[in-house]
């Protein structure tokens, strides 16, 4: 239980450590991000919606993972977002656009795209664990409430 | 347990948000001077911005280069081959 609980922290952590890193470097360096979001293969009509929605969601995210009440909604979200990077990244190694762009765009900008699905395949799993323990959790302590009625 | 989650929250909250300002690109020195393109021989100024006059395509090469005042010289600042495209954009 205590095992769970700690790993389900860790989880945590580390997803918020990947989201609020994501979010706020791209607020500190918003004209590059515009920048880096208009080079990418998507019409260029979508990136002032795009420059917002991201990382708004980002933080969005860190936040449900901090609470315990929001925090399966905030696993279940981190597997969202992050699935769509994982697609979109795929989609890119595909030659699915006219054009491969930069990797610049990414969390860590040094990364290829192949270490880009790399990075995202080992964050959406990371989010499938967290939502499997918190399930387990809550259902051990809905479990352990029914018995204390009977 | 509380102090657990509370000691590894503050660290994700202080690591990620410290590592984004520690590793913040210095773009100030970037747009001084503008943006720059190796064109073969020289560093040519770049038309339009990303995305909207110049594409970086790939990871090969840099795409554009930044002029460092202090130092006289052209520093890599995005990585890809420069493409022009029109200044109206995709």
């Amino acid at each position: 239980m205590i095992r769970r609980q700690v790993l389900i922290e860790c989880i945590s952590a580390l997803l918020i450590m990947l989201f609020l890193y994501a979010s706020v470097s791209k607020f500190l360096d918003f004209t590059t991000f515009n920048g880096e979001m208009n080079n990418q293969p998507l019409p260029n009509s979508w990136t002032p919606f795009l420059v917002w929605f991201i990382p708004g969601s980002e933080i969005a995210i860190s936040l449900a993972l901090m609470i315990e009440r929001t925090r399966l909604a905030g696993f279940y979200a981190s597997l969202f977002l992050m699935s769509l990077f994982t697609i979109y990244t795929a989609i890119i190694l595909f030659h699915f656009f006219s054009y491969i762009p930069c990797s610049c765009g990414g969390v860590i900008k040094k990364l290829t795209w192949n270490q880009h699905l790399a990075f995202n395949l080992f964050f959406v799993a990371l989010s499938v664990c967290g939502i499997i323990l918190q399930r387990r959790k809550h259902y051990s302590l809905h479990n352990q409430q029914k018995n204390s009625f009977v | 347990m509380n102090k657990i989650k509370q000691t590894l929250m503050t660290f994700a909250i202080l690591v990620s948000i410290g590592s984004a300002f520690a590793f913040r690109p210095h773009t100030s020195k970037a747009f001084e001077n503008g943006l720059y393109y190796y064109n073969g021989s020289g560093y040519v100024p770049v038309t339009g911005n990303m995305g909207q006059g110049y594409l970086c395509v790939g990871n090969s090469d840099v795409c554009t280069y930044f002029f460092n005042s202090s130092t006289q010289t052209y520093n890599p600042y995005i990585t890809g081959n420069y493409t022009p495209v029109a200044l109206t954009g995709k």
